[in-house]
C-alpha cells in the first residue's frame, strides 16, 4: 500500500487527499464551429490553494475559466462541486456564483460611467426596507475596504478614469472583500501591472490564501506563477499536459511543456534557415534603401515621439507589453487610426500622413490586424473571397473580376501556406484558428506591398502554422519590402527579426541589433527595467 | 460519408427559397386550374415587376449592412415630381429625358440618404424611416389624388407588350436583375459591397473605401426604387399618391426569403429573384382562391414573420450542423485514445 502511494507521488508529484478537493472538471470538452477549444480536460482544484494555469494563447485557459464561471457552456463533460457533492453539465453565471465561483476576467467587467462605489457593490446594492439605496453606508464601507487593502483611490472618480491595471486591482479587491466567494478565478489580470502593483497583488494573494480561499490564477508571466502558486496546470492545444506541485517544476520545464517538444525541433528548423548568429554581410546584402522613415510620431495618451527607419529587406520587431503602444503605432502608420503629429515618409516621397486605410494601402503600406476574427476576416465569405480581397483592392483594378486569375492566385496561396480547407469555396469561419490566420496572412502577403505591418501574426495558432508563417516572413515577404512585426511573446521576434525596438509606456526605450539579442535583457527592457540603452533607434 | 450528408443539408439550407417555390408550384398546379399556363406565369412576373425591383434595392442595401425604408415613397415621389415639374415647366419634353430625370431624382434621394447615414453616422433604420415619412408627405401634398396625363415613356415601360405577348416591364425587370447578378458576383465593386456588409471594420482595414460603398448602395436603391415607380406608373396608367404604400416591408420579406441576411454580407441576386417569385405566387394563389382581402394581409404578415425567423435560425442550424460534425470527430478520437492498462485516477 505504502509503495503504491509513493509511486503515485513520484509520478504525479501530488498526494491525492480526496477530501481536500473543492472543485473538479471531468472530461470537459468544448467545440466551436471551427475549432476544438478544449479536449477531455481533467483537473482537480484543492481548497486553500493557489492553482496556476499556464499555456500559450489558444491553449484553452480562458475557455476553461469561462466554462467554470458559467459564461459559456461546455460541449461535453462535467463540473463537480466536491463539497456539496453536486455535479453539473453546465453552469450559468448566477449558478456559478451560488456555488461559490467568481471570476475576474481579462477585460474588466465594469460600468465605466459609474463611480467606484457604484461599481464596487454591483449588483447587490445595500437597500433599506423601502428599497432605497444606502449610499452613505456603502461609501464608508468602501472606504474601509480600500484602507484595509492599502490601496488609495478617490472613491468619487468615475470608473473609466482609472487605468487598466487600477481597474483590475479594483475588481480583485471587490472579489475578495465584497463578493466573498470561496473559489476565485483570476484570468490574466496582471498583464499590465507595474512592479508596484505586482507587489501589492502578491501580498494580497498571500493574505487571502491564509483565510482559506481557493484561487485559480492564469498568467503569461511564469515568474508570477512560480512566485505565488502551490500547484500548476500546464495546458496546450486544448488539453492538459500536466498538473504538478510548484516545487516539482522549474521555469525551463514549464516553458518546454507550454511550447511542446516538437516546437523545440521546429525552432531549430527555423534557426537553420536563419541562425541566431548571422554574418553582418548577409544582413547588408539583403537590405536595400530606406523604405519607411517615421519622425516624431505622437498620439496623446498612446505613444510619444516615435522615430524609426525601416530598410527594404529588413524585419524590425516591436517588443513591448500589452498597452505599450505597439498596436497603436502600427495602426497610425497604416492610416487605420491616424494621428496628427509626426511624419510618415514612404520611400522617399515627400512628408505625408495617411488619413485612412485605403490611402495607405494604395501607397503600399499593408497592415495585418491582431484580431483576425473581429476585424480581419469576413466570416460570411468564403476562403477564396477572403484571400483575394486586398489583392483586388490594390493590384487587380479591373471592373470585372478575372475568375481564372483569381482561382489561380487562390490555389497558389493555399498551396504556399498549406491552408487546410475542403475547398476554396468553404466559409472561412469553418476553418481552425491556425488556418484562419493563414488565410489572413495569405491575403496580406499577396498584396506586393512596400511595407508590411504585421500585428501579432502568430497569436493563437498551432506550431505548424506558426513555423510556416514565420518562415514565409523571413524568406519571402522581406525580399522586396520592409517588415515590422509585433508578437504575443518574444520568441518569434528573436527568431526572425534583424532588429528589435523595445517600447515601454508609449516610448521607444532601446534597440537591440541581431548580434545583441538576449532574451533576458530584452525581456527586462520590455518590463521597463533595462533602460540603459537609450540611444534613439535609427 | 457524413460529409456528403452535411453538404446536402447545407445546400438545401442555403437555397431554401427554391425548395419552397417548387413546393408552392406543386400545390398550385393541383389546386388551381390554369396555374401552369403561359399566360398566368407571365402574369405573375408582370405584376411583380415593381416589387421585384424593390426587393433588389432592399436586398443590396441589406447586403451592405444597412436598411432602406424609404424606397416605397421614392417609388411614388420620383415619377410624381418629374411629371409635375415637366408638366409645368417643360411641356413636350422628350419621354426619354423624363425617364432619365425620374431616375436622377431617385439617385439624389439615395445620395442624401447615404450621406446622412455615412457622414453623420445616423442609424439607417431611423434615417430612412424619416426620409420615408417626409417623401410620402411631399407626395401627398403635391399630388392631389392622381395624375393621369402621362408621358408615353412611362406607358411604354409599364404597359406595352412585345414579342410573344411578353410585357416590356417583365423584360426590364429581368434585364435589371441580370445586370445586377453580374455586378454583385462578378465585379470588384460587387465584391466590395458584400465585404463591407460582412464586416465593416475588416473591410476598412483591408483597404476598401467603405464610405463610398455605403453611399453607392443607397444610390442604387434610390435609382431602383425610381425605376419601380416608372413601371408601376405605366402599369396603372397614372401616378397615385398611394403608390408603393407598405411595399418597403414586403421588399424586406422578399429579400430575406431569398437568402439575404439581416446581418449583412450574405445574399445573392438570384435568391432575391426567388423571393419575388415566391411572394408573387403566394399572392396569385390567394387571389385565385378568392381569399378575403384582409386574410391575405394576415397570411402575408405571417410569411414575413416566417422569413425573419428563418434568417436567424438558418445561421444557428448551420452552426449546429458543423459543431455536431466536429463533436463527433472529437468523441471518435477520444474513444480511440483510451488505451488499456492505464488507470484513470478516480
Amino acid at each position: 500500500m505504502k509503495l503504491e502511494k509513493e509511486e503515485k507521488i513520484a509520478r504525479n508529484g501530488v498526494l491525492d487527499h480526496t477530501n481536500d478537493i473543492i472543485l473538479e472538471v471531468r472530461s470537459l470538452s468544448k467545440v466551436f464551429s471551427g475549432t476544438i477549444a478544449l479536449e477531455d480536460v481533467n483537473i482537480k482544484f484543492k481548497r486553500g490553494e493557489v492553482h496556476g494555469i499556464v499555456g500559450k494563447n489558444g491553449a484553452g485557459k480562458s475557455t476553461l475559466m469561462n466554462i467554470l464561471s458559467g459564461i459559456i457552456l461546455p460541449s461535453n463533460g462535467k463540473i463537480i462541486i466536491k463539497e456539496k457533492d453536486k455535479e453539473f453539465k453546465f453552469l450559468t453565471p448566477e449558478r456559478a456564483k451560488k456555488e461559490g465561483i467568481i471570476i475576474v476576467t481579462q477585460k474588466p467587467e465594469i460600468v465605466p460611467e459609474f463611480n467606484l462605489v457604484q461599481n464596487l457593490f454591483l449588483p447587490q446594492y445595500k437597500e433599506t426596507k423601502i428599497k432605497t439605496i444606502k449610499w452613505k453606508e456603502m461609501y464608508s464601507e468602501a472606504k474601509k475596504v480600500f484602507e484595509q487593502a492599502g490601496f488609495n483611490l478617490d472613491l468619487t472618480r468615475k470608473m473609466s478614469d482609472l487605468t487598466l491595471s487600477e481597474q483590475q486591482i479594483f475588481l480583485i479587491l471587490k472579489v475578495f472583500y465584497v463578493d466573498n466567494q470561496d473559489i476565485v478565478i483570476l484570468d490574466e489580470v496582471t498583464s499590465s501591472f507595474s512592479k508596484k502593483e505586482q507587489d501589492f497583488f502578491f501580498k494580497l494573494i498571500e493574505e487571502q490564501k491564509k483565510s482559506g480561499k481557493s484561487i485559480i490564477f492564469i498568467s503569461h508571466r511564469i515568474d508570477e506563477i512560480l512566485m505565488i502558486c502551490d500547484r500548476v496546470t500546464i495546458m496546450r492545444d486544448g488539453k492538459v499536459v500536466e498538473t504538478a506541485e510548484r516545487s516539482a517544476l522549474n521555469k525551463e520545464e514549464i516553458c518546454s511543456m507550454i511550447v511542446g517538444i516538437d516546437n523545440y525541433d521546429q525552432t531549430r528548423e527555423i534557426n537553420k534557415f536563419s541562425p541566431m548568429q548571422r554574418r553582418k554581410k548577409d544582413v547588408e546584402n539583403r537590405q536595400g534603401g530606406e523604405v519607411l522613415v517615421i519622425e516624431g510620431l505622437t498620439k496623446e495618451g498612446y505613444f510619444w515621439d516615435i522615430n524609426l527607419t525601416l530598410k527594404r529587406g529588413e524585419i524590425l520587431g516591436l517588443a513591448g507589453l500589452v498597452g505599450s503602444g505597439r498596436t497603436e503605432i502600427l495602426k497610425a502608420i497604416s492610416g487605420i487610426e491616424p494621428t496628427e503629429k509626426g511624419g510618415i515618409i514612404l520611400e522617399g516621397l515627400e512628408k505625408r500622413k495617411f488619413i485612412n486605410s485605403w490611402d495607405a494601402i494604395q501607397s503600399g503600406i499593408v497592415y495585418l490586424t491582431e484580431n483576425r476574427d473581429e476585424d480581419g476576416l469576413i466570416n460570411s465569405l468564403s476562403v477564396l473571397k477572403n484571400l483575394t480581397l486586398s489583392y483586388l483592392v490594390r493590384l487587380s483594378k479591373d471592373f470585372v473580376i478575372k475568375a481564372k486569375e483569381e482561382k489561380k492566385l487562390v490555389n497558389e496561396l493555399i498551396d504556399r501556406f498549406k491552408i487546410d480547407t475542403i475547398s476554396p469555396e468553404e466559409e472561412v469561419q469553418n476553418l481552425s484558428g491556425g488556418n484562419r490566420q493563414k488565410v489572413l496572412f495569405g491575403r496580406v502577403a499577396s498584396t506586393k506591398a512596400k511595407v508590411f505591418l504585421l500585428d501579432e501574426t502568430t497569436k493563437g495558432i498551432d506550431i505548424a502554422a506558426k513555423v510556416s508563417i514565420l518562415r514565409e516572413i523571413r524568406e519571402r515577404l522581406c525580399l522586396s519590402a520592409g517588415v515590422m512585426v509585433t508578437a504575443p511573446g518574444m520568441d518569434d521576434l528573436l527568431v526572425i527579426c534583424d532588429r528589435i525596438l523595445v517600447l515601454f509606456e508609449g516610448r521607444i526605450t532601446c534597440e537591440f541589433k541581431r548580434e545583441e539579442f538576449n532574451e533576458l535583457e530584452i525581456y527586462k527592457a520590455v518590463q521597463g527595467l533595462n533602460v540603459k540603452k537609450t540611444e534613439k533607434a535609427r | 460519408m457524413s460529409g456528403v450528408k452535411r453538404k446536402l443539408q447545407l445546400i438545401i439550407l442555403d437555397n431554401l427559397i427554391w425548395v419552397m417555390i417548387i413546393f408552392l408550384v406543386f400545390i398550385n398546379s393541383i389546386f388551381v386550374t390554369n396555374f401552369l399556363t403561359y399566360r398566368n406565369i407571365i402574369n405573375i412576373f408582370y405584376h411583380s415587376s415593381s416589387l421585384g425591383l424593390l426587393v433588389l434595392a432592399q436586398g443590396i442595401v441589406l447586403i451592405v449592412g444597412n436598411i432602406d425604408l424609404s424606397i416605397e415613397s421614392t417609388l411614388a415621389f420620383a415619377p410624381g415630381i418629374t411629371i409635375l415639374l415637366c408638366g409645368a415647366l417643360f411641356p413636350g419634353i422628350s419621354p426619354v429625358i423624363q425617364i432619365a430625370i425620374t431616375l436622377i431624382i431617385g439617385m439624389i434621394i439615395g445620395l442624401i440618404n447615404g450621406m446622412l447615414i455615412m457622414q453623420l453616422k445616423m442609424n439607417p433604420l431611423l434615417e430612412t424611416l424619416s426620409a420615408n415619412i417626409i417623401l410620402r408627405g411631399l407626395v401627398l401634398f403635391l399630388i392631389p389624388f392622381s395624375i393621369t396625363k402621362l408621358s408615353p415613356g412611362y406607358t411604354f415601360a409599364g404597359d406595352a407588350k412585345t414579342f410573344g405577348n411578353i410585357p416590356v416591364a417583365v423584360l426590364i425587370m429581368l434585364g435589371i436583375f441580370l445586370i445586377f447578378m453580374f455586378i454583385m458576383h462578378k465585379t470588384r465593386f460587387g465584391r466590395f459591397l458584400i465585404a463591407t456588409g460582412g464586416n465593416l471594420k475588416a473591410s476598412y482595414i483591408a483597404g476598401i473605401n467603405v464610405n463610398k460603398m455605403i453611399i453607392y448602395s443607397f444610390i442604387i436603391s434610390g435609382v431602383l426604387a425610381a425605376s419601380a415607380g416608372i413601371l408601376t406608373t405605366g402599369r396603372q396608367g397614372l401616378v397615385s399618391n398611394q403608390m408603393g404604400l407598405n411595399l418597403s416591408i414586403m421588399s424586406i420579406a422578399g429579400a430575406i426569403l431569398g437568402g439575404v441576411s439581416l446581418k449583412g454580407g450574405k445574399g445573392t441576386v438570384f435568391g432575391m429573384l426567388g423571393g419575388v417569385v415566391l411572394l408573387s405566387i403566394f399572392d396569385n394563389f390567394l387571389n385565385l382562391l378568392a381569399v378575403n382581402v384582409f386574410l391575405i394581409a394576415v397570411t402575408k404578415g405571417t410569411l414575413i414573420l416566417f422569413a425573419i425567423i428563418m434568417d436567424s435560425i438558418k445561421s444557428n442550424i448551420r452552426i449546429s450542423i458543423l459543431e455536431k460534425e466536429k463533436l463527433k470527430l472529437l468523441t471518435d478520437k477520444m474513444q480511440k485514445s483510451i488505451k488499456p492498462g492505464i488507470e484513470t485516477t478516480e
